[in-house]
């Protein structure tokens, strides 16, 4: 059974931080769930969708971050529970509204679940959104487990129906893609009928009134904060090292201090609340403790928002003589202070500082007596395009094209799988990576530039998910200003980086259900957009039609179109057949001057056999998309149909 | 209640996206979870759906949930579906009292496969692994898992190596009512069979 | 230094490959797209007449450098071993004869650009059995690319006929060679531009003598002053020919006519010039000199080829085709000839002060390696038809 589903207090489940987050929202009684998938967010409205038929709740893939939370807004409008997610980027897209809504308030319980990605393992960027509560004036709860990741979001929305204000709740990478034993709570009926009445009206003008009374539901929050059990010490009654920690960094200082065997000197004031701050219990504890020690996740906000509350004529009596965190560098990080990932060594590292322990005795991992021995390069493993990726077959075409094309063609790139078009895969060929959709806007501004000098031929990628998400307006901007570029649309037809949600283009819902399948190319069309679609695995189809296309000067659209070969093999299986190399035929070294399938193809699948001097698929990994079959020059890859164990 | 011979006892699982890092993690924990211990998982994987680097942290105790993370050179025992990534994972998270279980069959990294870089003698691997661990294991998983009908249950085999190791205190039937509860149909049927096969295949654990 | 040119030099090893192919030709543009590198190798792609490495070859040495005509070479060395005389002198290159020459058969000539001399020998060689096929540059069928060129490769008589007519930009056409060879084709004739029968002959200098060596019964060599670049080509006749299939281009006597399949428009030579390829103004030979034969206009009388005698081969094959009476020949006028000469002289006069001249300010050293006397021919003299 879907542990999700389980209607059984006291059951203790393994979840994943983000379904530990969709159960709180479950047991809340949640009724309108919206999301756009972004790692690490994307498990929590999946989860959400999966048990929609059992609770009765609705769940959407948005279009992008800010309709998401517009629509969970318009949900609570109307007196309804509501939650919107994503991920650290997604809160950018949203924070028009975010800073808008919340000086107006809403009836109905409204939590922002934001996962941020600490250390950008799967982002590009390590933005830390705590820094939104105080920019937007809403209350803010980070989880320090999954226990607390599941009963924070259910306390966020009765939080949020009492101030009438949205909550926003901070998870982690380290949380939302972790799993760990979590105890059901029970489930919540809310009978509610969504109803708008004539009297309710939601606008922030004027901005400053209402501004005030935000400010006023802040204080409140701090008031409820005050004796929330999600704000807890444990340690001596008077330790020598107060260390003050919230989210992750909670998991780190206790392990720090097992560590370093400090438990007697050291206490722990966990903060679950952290904006604004609860002050009386601040004050008791930082009264009397002569050092404290901040760790936490990413900025130092807990840290500078201590030190700003610190400075109130009433609790400067309660400032500690050495308040140690980021900003004195105390707390390190792999690449500085408050730059990537906190883990259990660098809290370490941090605690035994404060202390001033001189050489902790901590396990000496085994890299420092290996590496005397290793007398060969570790080869870096770097992310690449999947054995069968459509997005490979198009950054080869497009790569010919731009060297064939020989005016130096630009591509322009942004967020999605062909993100990788930065790295050995997509042969470095993306110039530009940053947020979804600004490949548009960059090539709409650089195709102007001719009057300066400017004749780079520019091609703007965009994945499907993405154009929908934010490239819209982009290309009715090129329109409009007559902007000359040539964009590509690398549909998979799948958000297939976060997971293979589906969007407006792939006629499926979140629930599951049919939807009107939106035309990627009725929308160009309908722009007066001239737009072609070739299937990138027609590499000399597709490769005469980019370069043609690339040699008229003015806006275009060519989609190249092939479903991801993940999501291929998890609807259809593979393929029935067998992608192999006949030794026979395949010249080895010989080829091209040397291994052209493998040196300049690059597919995981396509390996070197040291012995038999020549190509190898590996079949473990092998998609059996047969693209190879098409490259080898020599025609020594074979595609043979036949059954074969999967 | 199950004893753990260290709490908590710290295992990770290293290999490469799409060879099933997370499934494994999960089964040991669930066996875990069945007879009364906590248990916390920690993944890393970055943005690629496949053939990045995968690691999981499975911590399990008898007491209170511990963090996602192992700490530097305190994992205990280390699950490798691929040399380098079980070369590398051996060097951050690895004491001399490390237990390693390995295939040995090399999923290539692209700066290899293009002639960039080459990938370390094996024999060199194996060796340094033995020379600075408690004790190694190799166990040619991904073959057996052809053998039991599916290459990809690579990952079930070696769990099932891992429950024969004598290092965790769950019993076998426990990991294999996890399969069932997971699994349905032939699914079910593969993982049992790969699971049994890597139980029987690490001789050198069952003396 | 070696004495010897090692690259032209089939005895020594190739010690450039594809990084200085890119960096000494490709990077400066050029490449005269002749197409003879793009089969030898994977790496080396076309498309709208652009020659470009898709991907880095790492090779160190290679034959897509040996072979390509504007990497070093010595024309004295290619001269010997394509046999031909040596008596004629510089001018023109090594020559036993110059004809005037047409074909006989009416229907060739009425499609030819002149007198269909190339037609009708191709004509000669496949009805007669000496080849298999013949490779020739015809326009494209691709609707896409209405102005483009298209290797042909040739093997009856209406497919020979289709490829008749002067193109003036510089199709690829030696790409599809080594896909013909490994095909069912043992014997070709293959039709060129100058660039195209050098890079030819160096390709065959280099390699075994049966392949492709021994495959090629005859190279008959266009003349050639320059190629339009594709893209400005395209770019100056899309707005007239508005995407329809182009028919004939003319150049007679300094203006330039193009043809479609509904209108003739006549563009500005003065301004077409400049968009010739970099390349060709680089180039020594503009009749091509190492060809079996060498095929061009007359200047004087357009239903005329003026058609050079250059080896054994070439003259072999001529009697036949004037005795079986499918070309006709006269003796070519004294004074034609000089002008013939003068136009060469100018030409290679121009490319070699050029070259030097390029040569010190680059620091790099010309392509064309000649014999001293041959260099101090062109630089020191004022040429035949001076009129100082």
């Amino acid at each position: 059974m879907d542990p999700l589903e389980i209607d059984e207090p006291g059951r203790r489940v393994l979840l994943m931080g983000n379904e530990a987050i969709a159960r709180g929202a479950i047991e809340a009684g949640v009724r309108y769930c919206a999301a756009y998938p972004g790692s690490p967010s994307s498990e929590i409205l999946a989860s959400l969708a999966r048990t929609a038929p059992r609770f009765g709740h609705y769940a959407e893939w948005s279009t992008n971050e800010k309709v998401a939370l517009e629509g969970a807004c318009g949900a609570a409008y109307t007196g309804l529970r509501a939650m919107a997610t994503m991920k650290q980027n997604g809160v950018n897209v949203a924070s028009d509204i975010l800073t808008a809504m919340s000086l107006a308030g809403n009836p109905g319980g409204l939590v922002l679940v934001v996962c941020d990605d600490p250390g950008g393992i799967s982002s590009t960027n390590e933005v830390d959104t705590r820094n939104y509560a105080r920019l937007a004036d809403v209350p803010l709860l980070e989880p320090a487990t999954f226990q607390e990741a599941k009963d924070m979001v259910r306390w966020a929305f009765s939080l949020s129906e009492e101030l009438e204000l949205i909550c926003m709740v901070r998870s982690v990478t380290r949380i939302s893609h972790a799993r760990g034993v979590v105890e059901l709570g029970p489930i919540e009926k809310v009978a509610r009928t969504a109803v708008m009445k004539p009297e309710q009206r939601y606008g922030s003008l004027p901005p400053c009134p209402n501004h005030a009374e935000v400010k006023d539901k802040l204080r409140r929050a701090a008031e409820i904060y005050e004796s929330s059990p999600f704000n807890r010490y444990a340690g001596p009654e008077r330790p020598e090292l107060l260390v003050v920690t919230c989210g992750t960094g909670w998991w780190y200082s206790t392990e720090a201090i097992r560590m370093l065997g400090v438990a007697e000197r050291v206490g722990v004031l966990k903060l679950g609340t952290t904006w604004p701050l609860p002050e009386a219990l601040l004050k008791r504890h930082l009264e009397g403790a002569s050092s404290v020690l901040v760790i936490e996740e990413s900025d130092p906000v807990l840290e500078y928002n201590l030190k700003a509350l610190l400075s109130k004529e009433a609790l400067r009596a309660a400032a500690p003589s050495r308040l140690l965190g980021k900003v004195t560098g105390t707390v390190r990080g792999a690449y500085g202070p408050g730059v990537g990932e906190m883990n259990p060594n660098l809290a370490a590292d941090a605690v035994a500082r404060a202390l001033e322990i001189e050489a902790p005795s901590l396990p000496k991992p085994l890299r420092e007596s290996m590496q005397a021995e290793i007398d060969f390069e570790i080869p870096k493993r770097e992310v690449a395009f999947c054995p069968g990726c459509p997005h490979r077959a198009s950054y080869w075409v497009m790569k010919n094209v731009l060297r064939l094309d020989g005016r130096d063609g630009l591509l322009i790139g942004d967020i999605g799988c062909y993100t990788l078009g930065f790295g050995r895969t997509g042969y470095y060929l993306s110039r530009t990576m940053h947020c979804m959709g600004s490949a548009i806007g960059f090539s709409s501004g650089m195709a102007k530039l001719a009057g300066f000098g400017f004749s780079q031929p520019t091609i703007a990628v965009v994945g499907d998910s993405t154009f929908f998400h934010a490239c819209l307006p982009g290309l009715v901007n090129a329109r409009y200003n007559r902007s000359p570029f040539l964009c590509v649309v690398l549909d998979n037809s799948a958000t297939a980086m976060t997971g293979f949600q589906p969007h407006p283009g792939t006629g499926k819902t979140a629930l599951g259900e049919e939807a009107p399948r939106l035309s990627i190319e009725s929308l160009c069309a309908g722009m007066g957009i001239p737009v072609q679609i070739v299937d990138p695995f027609d590499v000399p189809a597709a490769t005469r039609l980019l370069y043609r296309a690339l040699q008229k000067n003015e806006l275009q659209v060519v989609v190249m179109r092939h479903k991801c070969a993940v999501l291929q093999g998890r609807e259809e299986g593979l393929p029935a057949r067998r992608v192999w190399v006949d030794a026979e035929k395949c010249i080895g070294e010989q080829c091209g001057c040397n291994r052209f399938c493998s040196a300049a193809f690059g597919c995981p699948a396509l390996i070197w056999d040291k012995e038999k001097e020549c190509a190898a698929i590996d079949e473990v990994i092998c998609s059996r998309c047969g693209l190879c079959a098409e490259l080898c020059p020599g025609g020594a890859i074979r595609i043979t149909e036949e059954e074969v164990q999967p | 209640m199950t004893a753990l011979r260290k709490d908590p006892f710290n295992l990770i699982i290293a290999g490469v996206g799409g060879q099933g890092n997370i499934l494994a993690s999960q089964l040991v924990a669930q066996a875990a979870l069945a007879e009364g211990l906590n248990a916390t998982i920690g993944e890393t994987y970055g943005v690629s759906q496949r053939g990045g680097s995968v690691m999981s942290h499975v911590r399990l105790t008898a007491g209170t949930p511990v963090g996602p993370l192992i700490p530097q050179g305190e994992a205990d025992l280390l699950i490798g579906f691929e040399p380098i990534e079980t070369l590398q994972v051996a060097m951050d998270f690895g004491s001399p009292q490390l237990r390693v279980i390995l295939n040995p069959r090399p999923v290539y990294p692209i700066s290899v496969l293009s002639g960039d870089l080459a990938y370390p003698p094996m024999e060199r691997i194996l060796d340094l692994l033995r020379g600075h661990a408690a004790d190694l294991s190799t166990l040619p998983a991904t073959d057996i898992a052809r053998e039991a009908g599916e290459i990809r249950a690579m990952n079930v085999v070696m769990v099932g190596a891992l429950a024969s190791a004598g290092l965790l205190p769950m019993d076998k039937e426990s990991y294999l009512r996890v399969i069932r509860d997971q699994f349905r149909g032939r699914a079910r049927e593969i993982n049992q069979r790969a699971f049994e096969t890597g139980y029987e295949a690490l001789p050198s654990a069952h003396a | 230094m070696s004495s010897r040119d090692p690259v032209s030099d089939a005895s020594a090893p190739a010690e450039k490959g594809p990084r200085e192919l890119r960096e000494e030709v490709l990077d400066r543009g050029l490449c005269t797209g002749c197409g003879m590198c793009l089969d030898l190798c994977p790496y080396i792609e076309e498309m709208g007449e652009n020659i470009a490495f898709i991907s880095d070859c790492r090779g160190d040495q290679g034959r897509c450098y040996a072979v390509c005509p504007r990497t070093p070479t010595d024309l004295d060395a290619l001269r010997r071993f394509t046999r031909s005389d040596h008596r004629s002198g510089f001018l023109l290159g090594p020559y036993e004869s110059v004809w005037m020459a047409r074909a006989r058969d009416e229907e060739v000539r009425s499609r030819a650009q002149y007198g269909g001399t190339v037609t009708a020998l191709a004509l000669f060689a496949i009805e007669t059995g000496r080849i298999d096929a013949a490779l020739l540059t015809a326009w494209s069928q691709d609707p896409d690319e209405p102005y483009a060129t298209m290797p042909l490769v040739a093997r009856s008589r209406d497919e020979v006929l289709s490829a008749s007519g002067s193109k003036y930009t510089a199709g690829p056409t030696l790409k599809a060679l080594d896909g013909i060879l490994r095909g069912d084709a043992r014997k070709v004739l293959v039709v060129g531009r100058p660039c195209q029968v050098l890079a030819l002959r160096k390709r065959m200098r280099i390699e075994d003598p049966t392949f492709p060596g021994e495959r090629i019964a005859l190279v008959v060599g266009l003349f050639c002053m320059w190629s339009l670049s594709y893209r400005d080509f395209e770019g100056m006749i899309e707005p007239l020919a508005g995407g329809r299939r182009l028919k004939r281009i003319d150049v007679p006597r300094g203006r330039f006519i193009v043809e479609t399949d509904r209108e003739a428009f006549e563009l500005d030579h003065d301004s077409v010039r400049p968009h010739a390829r970099q390349a060709c103004r680089t180039c020594f030979d503009f009749t091509s000199e190492l060809a079996d034969l060498s095929v061009g206009s007359t200047e004087w009388k357009d239903d005329w080829n003026t058609l050079i005698v250059r080896t054994g081969a070439g003259r072999d094959f001529l009697e036949e085709a004037v005795q079986k009476d499918r070309i006709e020949i006269e003796p070519f006028p004294k004074d034609r000839l000089r002008l013939l000469e003068e136009a060469s002289f100018n030409k290679k006069k121009r490319v070699l002060e050029q070259l030097e001249q390029q040569a010190k300010t680059t620091g790099m050293e010309a392509y064309l390696r000649l014999s001293r006397e041959e260099k101090e021919f062109f630089l020191s003299a004022h040429g035949p038809g001076s009129e100082e």
